[in-house]
């Protein structure tokens, strides 16, 4: 499902200003965005957590070569799943396609 | 930096930046993480830009062992989120680092190479420069000793004596004998006055440069002489086969290169005062002007500790020191006993590598030498020392792995 599907759900959802719905998810991952760039996490109550995560600087091999490359430390976005969302992931048993 | 923000803020900031009703943004934000629960839910991902994709993935059913109890259990096969974020996303989280680049590490390790690579380009341009002022000087010599006709007897031996730093004690102890060799020439020889002059200069020059060799002779013989045992160290314990060749190689370059620096400078000064008082060095020294400043900073970095090693170094141990590695005995704590500080032991590895297979895991009991310690290189009062240490030990250990 990309972006525009995405926004046509949202939609049907709301009853308020549904034809600026486009606009707002931008403007939503925006605001995520710039949240996180901060180096702040966003915790959604029911859904999840938005948070950055560093990862440390690596030493890596290419298997071909031999040579070695020191990768260096960056900070990845990282999604954590709150609770309910857990619970109901957990009960989930697929969905038929 | 580092807060919590909630629901909350998110709808603060969305309201304020899209002019809406704070309940409307409200409604709006629900909506938007509903839909993403419910599409995934409905066996969909959902792929939102300029945040990223959520996906739930089938984990297969696996067995697995009761931590407490060792009874043996099946995880039934589940679903988990999955958050891949967006390129654009991934670049504004990683603003801060976003300088940094993988650096290839192989062959002479990227943290060591520079150093040694500053080394042995200042070394030839010493080369190069010492060479420069020599001929000049032989030069010099030929025209007032040429009745006399032995214009090279000093010279070339300068030369093949600085070419090598282990030869600089010899070079040192010749120079006096040089020196009244030159007299007797000088009394011999020339009775072009403007000639005399210049001789009578370099004379004096040379009497300065023996005096003051003399009085540091002591000192600098021992110093020396470490410097050389260090040199042996490394050549005698040969390990052509191990992987460790380059760092053992990186070592011994850098040591040697020092110490030829050090020899150099020394007579380069000698050779710049002896040319500034025919006026000819101006060229060569004019283009040795940039490199000379940091050489004799070097020169002068490594002489004070040569003399504080004179004072303090020779205290109780004997070196080398032969040891039998005992129950909790380390290398880290034998460096830290004989040498002052635990970086150091990758020195006692390098020079223990034929017994040494991993520096980890030494069986009890391994015989270890501890070569004299090389202040230039180990000294525990010297942040660089600790440095340089520390840089072989990643390097080391990187290659373990």
């Amino acid at each position: 499902m990309k972006t525009k599907d995405f926004v046509q759900k949202i939609q049907h959802n709301i009853t308020v200003n549904p034809e600026r719905s486009a606009e707002l998810v931008e403007l939503t991952t925006s605001i995520i965005a710039r949240i996180l760039g901060d180096g702040d996490a966003l915790a959604i109550k029911g859904f999840g957590t938005f948070e950055v995560k560093k990862k440390e600087e690596r030493v890596s091999v290419n298997p071909v070569t031999g040579n070695r490359w020191m990768i260096p430390p960056k900070l990845v976005p990282s999604f954590k799943p709150g609770t309910t969302l857990k619970e109901k992931i957990k009960t989930y048993s697929g969905h038929e396609q | 930096m580092n807060n919590k923000l909630l629901f909350q803020d998110l709808t603060d900031q969305l309201s304020e930046s899209g002019k809406l009703k704070k309940k409307d943004t409200e409604e709006f934000l629900k909506a938007f993480f509903k839909v993403i629960e419910d599409s995934l839910f409905e066996g969909e991902t959902v792929k939102i830009q300029g945040l990223g994709t959520f996906k739930l993935l089938k984990v297969e059913s696996r067995k697995s062992v009761n931590v407490s109890t060792g009874e043996e259990f099946e995880i039934k096969e589940h679903y988990k989120i999955s958050f891949s974020p967006d390129n654009t996303l991934k670049e504004i989280v990683n603003e801060p680092f976003s300088y940094l680049e993988p650096v290839e590490l192989d062959g002479s390790s990227a943290k060591k190479e520079p150093v040694v690579r500053n080394i042995r380009e200042e070394k030839d341009r010493f080369d190069e420069m010492i060479i420069n002022a020599e001929e000049k000087e032989e030069e010099m010599e030929k025209k007032p000793d040429k009745p006399k006709g032995t214009p090279h007897n000093m010279m070339p031996q300068n030369t093949d004596d600085l070419r090598t730093p282990n030869k600089e004690r010899k070079n040192e102890t010749q120079q006096p004998t040089n020196g009244s060799q030159k007299k007797s020439e000088k009394s011999g020889g020339s009775k072009n006055s403007g000639s005399f002059f210049r001789v009578f200069l370099i004379l004096i020059v040379l009497a300065l440069a023996a005096w003051a060799i003399l009085s540091n002779y002591s000192a600098k013989k021992e110093n020396d002489h470490k410097l050389k045992e260090f040199a042996v160290i490394d050549a005698d314990t040969s390990f052509e086969d191990t992987p460790s060749e380059d760092f053992e190689t990186v070592i011994q370059d850098s040591l040697k290169l020092e110490a030829e620096i050090a020899a150099k400078v020394e007579s380069l000064a000698i050779a710049e005062k002896n040319g500034g008082g025919k006026n000819l060095a101006s060229k060569p020294s004019a283009i040795a002007k940039p490199t000379p400043v940091a050489a004799t900073k070097e020169n002068e970095a490594i002489k004070p500790k040569m003399t504080t090693q004179g004072s303090t170094g020779s205290d109780r141990v004997t070196f080398p020191v032969f040891v039998k590695l005992k129950q909790g005995e380390m290398l880290t704590v034998l460096s830290l006993k004989y040498y002052g500080h635990k970086a150091f032991w990758v020195y006692i590895y390098a020079a223990n590598m034929d017994v040494i297979k991993d520096p980890d895991h030494i069986p009890l009991g391994t015989r270890i030498r501890i070569p004299k310690p090389d202040t230039s290189i180990i000294n525990a009062n010297d942040p660089d020392c600790v440095a340089k240490a520390k840089a072989l030990q990643t390097k080391i250990l990187s290659r373990k792995e």
